[in-house]
């Protein structure tokens, strides 16, 4: 089983298919190996799953350690980050949900799921939560007031990925039984699924107008969809390598996304940035080891995460 | 403090014995009791969930023959039955199979090892393949499995094998190696045949859906 992470994103530059450059933006030395890394949008905030056990939290650029939290031997399966950073959630292999006020360290929501964790997002103003256990439906809470709202109902195999629309009105949830589904968040009410792929999406988000929903995966491509009817726009070019997570640039224009390796392992593999009307390959990197989390920063920069036994590096694309 | 524990035997025993429960037929109250126990014997446990995927894709082709007569690594075949927990046979459902080659590759552009089979009259099914390989990411060779059928629960699961060299010949002890590897019971025996230098391996795999 190949989990996509969390977070994740990619970088470069060129014209056509040149080497694109990747600025190594900050080396952070830490206590144990970073497996997972979320980064904030707003760039000052990153939290990472370490091989220790713990949970760490840094403040960028300064790579200086804010926080801590021990997860008592339990193996954190995401760790994801509110676009303002303000809240840590990381899901665990027994399937407790956490999440913390990343400025206090107090405890902020908790949960607990059927099975272990697998997939999360937060709605853009940080007020809902979509959060499933792997082969179960998403539960969709309301933070402010800590209540489950509903489920996103699947036909089998719960989702892999989910995400809100940038007004918040929307839900997209990429299901393991092939679908892509589309939901009202007031109501919870299906709006709409694409069935035509025979493989499941790993990732999904929407455009930052809310017109579009992207979404791929195994299946090497990604497709761009309606989002009112859930009709197929534009399916881009087959790549070699399996979709492993895509997020919508701040500006709208470009998709960015990272890789599995051909056969969906979490080995090396490249990142690309495709423009989102024409579906060319704006730049590709290939960084020489997997990367464990990538995002935009809303000043436009995309920002990846490597990392080595005893130090967490970001690199950064303009 | 527990109540104490009274079985559907108790139970019926207690209602004759009240009258009421009354015997219309020609049957004694040992023979009845007797076809309920062994009618109890039959009940059987579902199937234990295990996660779907990722990698399955619908709309595999029919086949039983999951490997090509050239085709490398150990040839194995699975084979089984499908009961619901009461010990009926389903026949009719739709399993639908999937597994990496013997190095650890789903096809993620085909449909080589997957298949979708239909259990016979008697709830049987079987399929020839080779043994999965390991690949990064995951600890054990393993099966997939997604059983459907009219008025049952969908079967979400996979099939283990208690020779996979990860359990180091105890997977009573190392199961739980494989994370996502929930349930013992999904560990199969497995029968090596023919000589070292052609082993072929046969898997026994029951399911049990539990009813609408």
């Amino acid at each position: 089983m190949i989990r996509p992470a969390s977070a994740c994103l990619f970088v470069v530059s060129v014209a056509s298919l040149c080497v694109a450059q990747a600025h190594d933006e900050m080396s952070i030395a830490a206590p144990a190996k970073v497996e997972a890394l979320a980064m904030a949008r707003n760039g000052k905030i990153a939290a990472g799953w370490c091989a220790d056990g713990k949970v760490r939290i840094w403040n960028l650029p300064a790579g200086q350690m804010l926080r801590s939290f021990d997860l008592h031997g339990v193996e954190a399966s995401q760790v994801l980050l509110s676009r303002d950073g303000r809240w840590l959630l990381v899901g665990d292999s027994k399937g407790s949900v956490h999440i913390w006020d990343s400025t206090t360290g107090k405890v902020q929501f908790e949960t607990a799921l059927r099975h272990y964790f697998d997939t999360a997002a937060f709605s853009r103003d940080g007020a809902m939560l979509a959060v499933a256990a792997t082969g179960e439906p998403a539960q969709v809470f309301d933070l402010r007031s800590k209540r489950p709202l509903y489920q996103l109902i699947s036909d089998f195999g719960g989702p892999m990925a989910v995400a809100f629309s940038p007004d918040g009105s929307l839900i997209a949830s990429a299901d393991t039984d092939t679908a892509i589904r589309v939901f009202d968040v007031r109501t919870g009410r299906l709006m709409w699924r694409f069935d035509e792929l025979t493989l499941e999406s790993f990732s999904v988000d929407f455009t930052q107008d809310g017109k579009f929903v992207l979404a791929g995966g195994p299946n090497k491509s990604l497709l761009l969809l309606d989002a009112s009817s859930g009709k197929l726009v534009h399916s881009y070019p087959k790549q070699k390598d399996v979709v492993r997570y895509l997020e919508v640039s701040p500006n709208g224009n470009a998709v960015a996304v990272v890789y599995f390796d051909e056969n969906g392992s979490n080995l090396a593999a490249p990142v690309r940035v495709f423009d989102i009307s024409s579906g060319n390959v704006q730049s590709q990197w290939l960084p020489d080891v997997p990367v464990i989390g990538a995002g935009w920063v809303s000043d436009g920069r995309l920002l990846v995460a490597t990392s080595t036994p005893d130090a967490l590096h970001i690199w950064s694309v303009r | 403090m527990g109540s104490p524990r009274v079985n559907r035997r108790d139970i019926l025993q207690k209602c004759l014995k009240l009258g009421s429960l009354t015997l219309f037929s020609s049957t004694s109250a040992t023979e009845l009791i007797a076809a309920w126990d062994e009618r109890e014997n039959l009940v059987r446990t579902a199937t234990p969930w295990n996660e779907l995927g990722p990698f399955y894709k619908k709309r595999a082709p029919q086949t039983s023959s999951l490997r090509a007569p050239q085709d490398p690594g150990m040839p194995l075949s699975v084979s089984g039955r499908i009961f619901d927990v009461h010990g009926e046979v389903v026949s009719g459902a739709k399993l639908e199979v999937w597994q990496t080659d013997h190095l650890g590759h789903y096809d993620l552009d085909g449909y080589r090892y997957r298949a979708t089979l239909i259990s016979d009259t008697n709830g049987k099914y079987s399929f020839d393949s080779v043994m999965p390989g390991h690949y990064p990411d995951r600890v054990c060779q393993h099966i997939h499995y997604l059983v459907t059928a009219p008025a049952h629960k969908t079967v979400t699961t996979q099939l283990y094998f208690a020779t996979d060299p990860v359990f180091e010949g105890d997977p009573d002890r190392n199961y739980k190696r494989d994370p996502v590897l929930l349930s013992r019971e999904l560990v199969r025996p497995v029968v090596l045949r023919g000589d070292p230098k052609n082993v072929f391996a046969d898997v026994t795999f029951e399911l049990v859906m539990e009813r609408l």
